[in-house]
C-alpha cells in the first residue's frame, strides 16, 4: 500500500463529501429536511478539510479542529435521528448526546490531548449504531412505507450505520495502532477511507431518491 | 516486525472491523426483507378483512331481501287477500240494499287500499324481476314512476341484454331503482332517460335534466339519513363488483353509469 494510493483514497472520499453538500443544499421547494441535517454533516467534514489543510500550510500541527468536527458532526446526526424518529426518546437522546458531550471535552483537555480523539470517535460511533438501530426498530414497528428504498432517512442510516460498525474497531484501537502497530496504520486507515466513500456513495443515493421524491410530488401531490 | 500479542491485537482488529461491517450489513439486510414481510401480511389481514366486510355486507342485504320478500309476499297475499274478500262480500251488500250507491265511497276506498297494498308489494319485490328479467323490471319501473310522478321517464334499450343470475339481477335492479328514485325525488327534473346496453358488461345509464348534485358532498354531510341510500348502493356496487361513476363534467343535471360484469 503506498502513499499515493492512500491520498487518492482521501481525496475521493473529500471530494464526495462536496458533492454530498451541494446536492443536500440544492434549493427546491419541499426538499426532505434530514438532507439538509445529513448536508450540514458533510459540511462540517469539509470545512475541517479545508482548515487542516490551511493549518498544514501555516504548518501547525493541531488537533482541535477534527476533535471538534468529531463532536459536532455525532450531535447533528444525533439531531437527524431525533428528528427522523418524529421526537421520540427526548430524553435518551439528550441525556447520551450530553454524556458524550462531556467525555469527549474530558478526552480533549485530559486524555487525549495531543492526539488523534479517537476515543470520542468511537463513542460517538457507539451512539450512532444505537440510533440507528432504534431507527431501524421503528421503521419495522411503524411500517410507514411500503417501499423502503424510497426514503432517503433509510439510505442515511444505513450509511451511517455501515461507515460506523465497521470504523469501530479502527477507532477504539487507533491509540495502539499509532503506537504499537505503525507499520500497518496506512493499511488500516486506508480501509477507514474506503468505508467513508461507501458512506458518501450510500448517502449520495438517499439524497437522489429525496431530489426524486420531490420532483414527483411536485409533478403529483398524492405522492408522499 | 510485529509479535505475537501484536499479531493477536492486529487479528482482531481485522475480526472486528469486518465482524462489526457484517452485521450492520446483515441487520440492514434483515430489515429491508422483514419489512417486506410484515408489509405483505398487513396486506394479507386487510384482504381478509375487506373479505369479511364484504361477507358481513352481502349477509346484510340478503337478509334485507328476503325479509321484503317475505313482507311482499304477507301483504300481497294476506292484506291484499283479506280486503279483496272484503270488497267482495261488500258489493254483495250492496246489492242486497235498496240504494246500491250507498256504499260507492267505500268501495272506491277499499279499491284505493287494495292498489296501495299492491304497489306496496311489488315495490317491496317486483315479481316482473323474476319472472321476465331486469330489463323489464327497469321498464316497468319507469312507466310506474311516468304514470305516478307525472315525469317524462324514457327507457332505451338499446340491444339484447343477457339474463344474470338471480342474485346479481336483484342487485342490479335495486341500484337502478335507488338511481331513478333519487332522480325522481331529488332533482326537480323535467325528463329522465334511462338506457341499458351490453357489450361486454351490463350498463345502465340514468341521465335527468334537473339540479344536479355532487355524490361525495352528499357522503360527507352528515345528518338524518344522509346518504343512506348512497351508501347502500356503493355496498351493492362493490359486491356486484361493479362500478359506479358519475359524470362530473356534465354542466346540467345528473348522470350515473352503472357497469355490472356479465
Amino acid at each position: 500500500m503506498s502513499l499515493e494510493i492512500f491520498y487518492i483514497i482521501f481525496e475521493i472520499s473529500n471530494f464526495l463529501a462536496i458533492v454530498i453538500v451541494l446536492m443536500a443544499f440544492i434549493p427546491f421547494k419541499g426538499r426532505n429536511f434530514e438532507s439538509r441535517i445529513i448536508g450540514v454533516a458533510s459540511l462540517i467534514m469539509v470545512a475541517t478539510y479545508l482548515i487542516l489543510i490551511s493549518f498544514t500550510f501555516h504548518g501547525k500541527e493541531v488537533n482541535i479542529p477534527q476533535s471538534v468536527a468529531v463532536v459536532l458532526i455525532v450531535i447533528t446526526l444525533a439531531l437527524l435521528y431525533h428528528i427522523s424518529l418524529q421526537r421520540r426518546y427526548s430524553h435518551f437522546f439528550f441525556i447520551s448526546t450530553a454524556v458524550f458531550f462531556i467525555f469527549s471535552v474530558c478526552n480533549l483537555f485530559f486524555w487525549q490531548k495531543d492526539e488523534n480523539n479517537s476515543y470520542t470517535d468511537a463513542i460517538g460511533s457507539f451512539l450512532l449504531i444505537i440510533y440507528g438501530i432504534m431507527y431501524l426498530y421503528r421503521l419495522l414497528v411503524d411500517l410507514p412505507v411500503q417501499q423502503l428504498h424510497t426514503v432517503p432517512m433509510f439510505w442515511f442510516n444505513a450509511a451511517i450505520l455501515i461507515y460506523r460498525a465497521g470504523a469501530l474497531f479502527l477507532f477504539l484501537f487507533t491509540h495502539y495502532l499509532v503506537k504499537v502497530l505503525n507499520n500497518d496504520l496506512l493499511i488500516y486507515w486506508t480501509f477507514h477511507n474506503i468505508l467513508a466513500i461507501v458512506h458518501q456513495i450510500v448517502i449520495t443515493i438517499g439524497l437522489w431518491q429525496d431530489l426524486r421524491n420531490t420532483k414527483l410530488r411536485s409533478l403529483s401531490p398524492s405522492v408522499p | 516486525m510485529a509479535g505475537p500479542s501484536e499479531y493477536q491485537v492486529a487479528l482482531l482488529i481485522a475480526i472486528g472491523t469486518v465482524g462489526m461491517l457484517l452485521l450492520a450489513i446483515a441487520i440492514i439486510l434483515f430489515m429491508v426483507f422483514y419489512q417486506k414481510k410484515m408489509i405483505q401480511e398487513q396486506y394479507n389481514r386487510q384482504v381478509l378483512e375487506i373479505k369479511y366486510q364484504q361477507m358481513m355486507m352481502e349477509a346484510a342485504l340478503e337478509s334485507q331481501e328476503s325479509e321484503r320478500k317475505r313482507v311482499a309476499g304477507d301483504l300481497h297475499d294476506s292484506v291484499g287477500g283479506m280486503l279483496s274478500a272484503i270488497r267482495v262480500g261488500l258489493t254483495s251488500l250492496a246489492r242486497q240494499l235498496p240504494d246500491p250507491l250507498l256504499f260507492e265511497q267505500q268501495k272506491r276506498m277499499l279499491d284505493d287500499a287494495i292498489g296501495s297494498v299492491r304497489a306496496i308489494s311489488r315495490d317491496l319485490m317486483p315479481s316482473t324481476l323474476e319472472k321476465f328479467g331486469l330489463m323489464q323490471a327497469v321498464k316497468e319501473l319507469c312507466e310506474q314512476y311516468r304514470d305516478t310522478a307525472l315525469i317524462n321517464i324514457s327507457f332505451i334499450e338499446h340491444n339484447e341484454v343477457s339474463a344474470l343470475i338471480p342474485s346479481k339481477q336483484l342487485m342490479t335492479f335495486r341500484i337502478a331503482q335507488e338511481l331513478v328514485n333519487n332522480a325522481v325525488k331529488h332533482s326537480h327534473a323535467a325528463e329522465i332517460i334511462v338506457a341499458v346496453k351490453e357489450s361486454n358488461n351490463l350498463e345502465i345509464v340514468i341521465e335527468d335534466d334537473g339540479i344536479g348534485f355532487d355524490a361525495d358532498a352528499v357522503r360527507y354531510v352528515k345528518g338524518q339519513g344522509n346518504g343512506v341510500g348512497l351508501f347502500n348502493m356503493e355496498s351493492r356496487v362493490r359486491l356486484l363488483n361493479a362500478a359506479l361513476v358519475q359524470d362530473k363534467l356534465r354542466g346540467k343535471g345528473t348522470k350515473f353509469t352503472l357497469t355490472v360484469p356479465l
